[in-house]
C-alpha cells in the first residue's frame, strides 16, 4: 500500500493545534490588592571564597584573620519598582539579624503588596530613629539582639555589625584576639542604607514569593576601600585589638555599601533557601 | 488542555508507531537503495533541555541504516559549582537516557523520525544526593530530501536534506530544580519547542562527510521559564569496510552546541548562555537488519552556563533494527 502525504500532514497538523493551545500569562493579571511572601537570603563569603567560621584567611592587609562570629543587623526593607514607587516594610517588624553561629541566614518577609520590585534598598545596623523610639518600643528586637550578641547594654546601643576571632600578622605572630563592633558612637551614626539594582525583577505575587540572593565579602568590613589594620589597634596591654569606636568605625561605615552585593534572584514558587 | 496534550500525544505515538509497521510492511514496495547508498542518510539532533541537557549533538541517527527502528542508551558526565563562590564545591551530575528512536520513510523523498526518550539524572549536592527520573520530551521530525545525485552517475554523490518538527513537553520541568547549580538539570523543557534542521552528505567511494545544522527554537513553559535557543552543528567523516554480510563504519567529527540566553517572563537570566564543541568518534557495526553503534565525545572548547557547568564526556551505544 501506498502511504498518503495526507496521513503526515494529519499528524503535523494535530501537532500543530497543540502548539496553538496558550497558557496563561500573568502579565494580564490585576494584581491590585494581592499579596506575596518575599526573601532576603544572605550567604557570607571572603574574598570571593566561601566562608566558614574558624576558618583562616588572609585578607589584604597581610593579616590572617579567623573568625569565630560575623553577626549583622539588616533593617528598614525597602521595595522599589521600575517606575520609582516604593515599598516600606512596616518598620517596627524591619529589623532582622543575619547570623553564622545560629544559621540564621534569611529575612522573610511577609504580605508585600503583589508587583515587579526592581531594586531593593535595606539598612545595616539600627537607625538612630528607631534606638530613639526607646527601649520599651522594641523589646522583643532588644531582646533578640542580646541573645546573638547584637548589644549588651541599653546605653550602648546596638552593634550593627558584630565580628569576633583572632589574628596573626607580621608583627603578631602569636593569635590574638580581635573584635570589631560597629555602632553608633561618638555623635557619628555609622548606620548605611544601601540601594541594590536587582538582575532580575522580583516578581512578589500570591504564589511567589521571591528569593533574592546576597552574597557578602566580610572582608571588605576591614580591607575595603578604607583599611584598618588589626595590628595597630592593640589595647594599651597589647593582648587583643579591639575596633570599637572613633575613626575606624567611619572607615567601616565607609566599607560596608560593597560587603554587600545581589548574586541572583529567584522567583521560583518553592525555592526559598532553607536555613 | 491536560487531557487533550495526553490525548494529541497518543496520538502522535499511534501515529507514528503505525508509520513504522507501514512503513515496514511497505518495505519491498520501496525502491531500496543498494547497500552502498543506503549509508547516506544521517541526521544529528538534540532532544536538548536547556543548556548542555539532555544529549544535544549526540545524533539522530545512523550512519549504517536510513530507516531503522531501534533503542539507545547515552550517557552524560557534567560537572556544576554547587555554590556562588570561586572556591564552592563542584559536584558531579549524571545523566542518563533510554531512547526509542526511529527514522520511517513516508515517501520516497520523506522521512519521519522521532525520539522518545526516559531520562534518569542524579547528583550530589552539598545538600544531598538528587535523582530526577521520568519521560522526557517527545521530538518528531520531518525530513524532505531537496536533492540527491545518481549513485551510479557521478563518483560524487550528494544528499542535502531539509525538514522541520516539534518537540513536546512530555517530560516534567521542575521549576525548584533551577536554583543556582545547573538549570539543566531536568528531564524535559516544559516548553513546545520548533526545530529547523538541514543535512548534507557528499561521499565518493567509501569515504563520506556529513554535514548538519539545525535551530531549536524554544518557548516559554507554563513556569514562564525559557531555555536559550539552540544551534547545533556537526561534520563528520565515516568510512565504510564491508566484508561479507559484516558493514563497519569508523566515524571521526566534530559536533558543536550554542546556546542563547534562558529567559524568565521574559527576562535574560545572566549567565545562562554557553557553546561547547566536541570531538566525536564512534563505529557501527551492521549484519543483516541490524546494528550496533558505538560513540564517544569529548570537549574541545567550552563555555557553559557562565563557566559553572563542565561537560565531561558522553558516550552510547545504541541497537538498531533496519526497516
Amino acid at each position: 500500500m501506498k502511504f498518503k502525504l495526507q496521513h503526515i500532514v494529519a499528524v503535523m497538523a494535530m501537532a500543530a493545534s497543540l502548539v496553538s493551545c496558550n497558557d496563561d500569562d500573568d502579565s494580564s493579571q490585576n494584581l491590585e490588592g494581592t499579596f506575596g511572601d518575599a526573601e532576603l537570603f544572605f550567604e557570607n563569603g571572603f574574598a570571593g571564597n566561601e566562608f566558614n567560621l574558624g576558618a583562616p584567611y588572609i585578607n589584604g592587609n597581610g593579616e590572617t584573620i579567623t573568625i569565630n562570629r560575623l553577626n549583622y543587623i539588616i533593617s528598614n526593607v525597602v521595595f522599589i519598582k521600575a517606575d520609582g514607587t516604593e515599598y516600606t516594610y512596616p518598620k517596627a517588624d524591619s529589623y532582622f539579624i543575619v547570623s553564622e553561629e545560629a544559621g540564621s541566614f534569611t529575612v522573610h518577609l511577609e504580605q508585600l503588596p503583589a508587583g515587579d520590585y526592581t531594586k531593593v534598598r535595606f539598612g545595616v545596623g539600627v537607625d538612630t530613629a528607631q534606638y530613639q523610639l526607646g527601649l520599651e518600643a522594641q523589646q522583643d528586637f532588644w531582646s533578640l539582639a542580646i541573645t546573638n550578641n547584637m548589644a549588651s547594654v541599653w546605653a550602648n546601643g546596638y552593634r550593627f555589625v558584630n565580628t569576633e576571632g583572632t589574628f596573626t600578622s607580621a608583627t603578631v605572630p602569636l593569635a590574638k584576639a580581635f573584635s570589631m563592633y560597629q555602632q553608633n558612637t561618638n555623635g557619628n551614626d555609622n548606620y548605611n542604607e544601601i540601594t541594590f539594582n536587582l538582575p532580575n525583577t522580583a516578581r512578589v505575587r500570591h504564589d511567589i514569593a521571591p528569593s533574592i540572593h546576597f552574597k557578602t565579602d566580610v572582608s571588605l568590613f576591614l580591607d575595603g576601600a578604607n583599611k584598618i589594620v588589626l595590628a595597630n589597634n592593640l589595647t594599651a596591654d597589647g593582648s587583643a585589638a579591639v575596633i570599637d569606636g572613633g575613626d575606624n568605625l567611619v572607615k567601616i561605615a565607609g566599607n560596608t555599601d560593597a560587603v554587600f552585593s545581589v548574586d541572583h534572584v529567584h522567583n521560583e514558587s518553592g525555592t526559598e533557601h532553607a536555613d | 488542555m491536560q487531557t487533550n496534550f495526553v490525548k494529541t500525544v497518543m496520538g502522535l505515538l499511534i501515529a507514528l508507531t503505525a508509520l513504522q509497521v507501514l512503513a515496514a510492511a511497505d518495505k519491498d514496495t520501496l525502491t531500496l537503495p543498494p547497500n552502498f547508498s543506503k549509508y547516506l542518510y544521517e541526521f544529528d539532533d538534540c532532544d536538548a533541555c536547556g543548556c548542555s541537557a539532555s544529549g544535544g549533538g549526540m545524533g539522530f541517527s545512523s550512519m549504517i541504516d536510513k530507516n531503522f527502528v531501534g533503542v539507545r542508551y547515552f550517557y552524560q558526565s557534567y560537572t556544576s559549582r554547587d555554590g556562588i563562590f570561586r572556591n564552592s564545591p563542584w559536584i558531579d551530575e549524571n545523566f542518563n537516557t533510554m531512547q526509542v528512536w526511529a527514522r520511517v520513510p513516508v515517501t520516497k523523498k520523506i522521512q519521519v523520525s522521532a525520539q522518545v526518550p526516559y531520562h534518569f539524572h542524579n547528583r550530589d549536592l552539598s545538600t544531598g544526593h538528587q535523582e530526577i527520573n521520568g519521560l522526557g520530551d517527545i521530538t518528531v521530525l520531518g525530513l524532505y530530501t531537496a536533492f540527491q545525485t545518481q549513485t551510479d552517475s557521478t563518483s560524487f554523490t550528494h544528499t542535502l536534506q531539509v525538514g522541520g518538527g516539534v518537540k513536546a513537553p512530555t517530560g516534567k520541568y521542575d521549576g525548584a530544580n533551577n536554583g543556582s547549580v545547573n538549570p539543566s538539570f531536568q528531564v524535559g523543557t516544559g516548553s513546545w519547542d520548533y526545530i529547523l534542521a538541514a543535512e548534507y552528505v557528499i561521499q565518493h567511494g567509501n569515504l563520506g562527510l556529513n554535514a548538519m545544522a539545525n535551530y531549536v527554537f524554544k518557548t516559554e513553559n507554563s513556569q514562564h521559564y525559557q531555555f536559550g535557543n539552540q544551534f547545533n552543528y556537526a561534520g563528520t567523516l565515516f568510512y565504510h569496510i564491508q566484508a561479507n554480510k559484516l558493514t563497519l563504519v569508523p566515524q571521526l567529527g566534530i559536533a558543536g552546541e550554542v546556546y542563547a540566553t534562558n529567559r524568565q517572563f521574559n527576562e535574560e537570566l545572566p549567565d545562562t548562555k554557553g557553546d561547547i564543541l566536541f570531538g566525536k568518534i564512534g563505529v557501527e557495526a551492521g549484519l543483516g537488519n541490524f546494528s550496533i553503534g558505538l560513540n564517544g565525545m569529548l570537549p574541545i572548547s567550552q563555555n557553559l552556563t557562565g563557566g559553572r557547568v563542565e561537560a565531561n564526556y558522553r558516550w552510547s551505544v545504541n541497537l538498531n533494527y533496519s526497516l
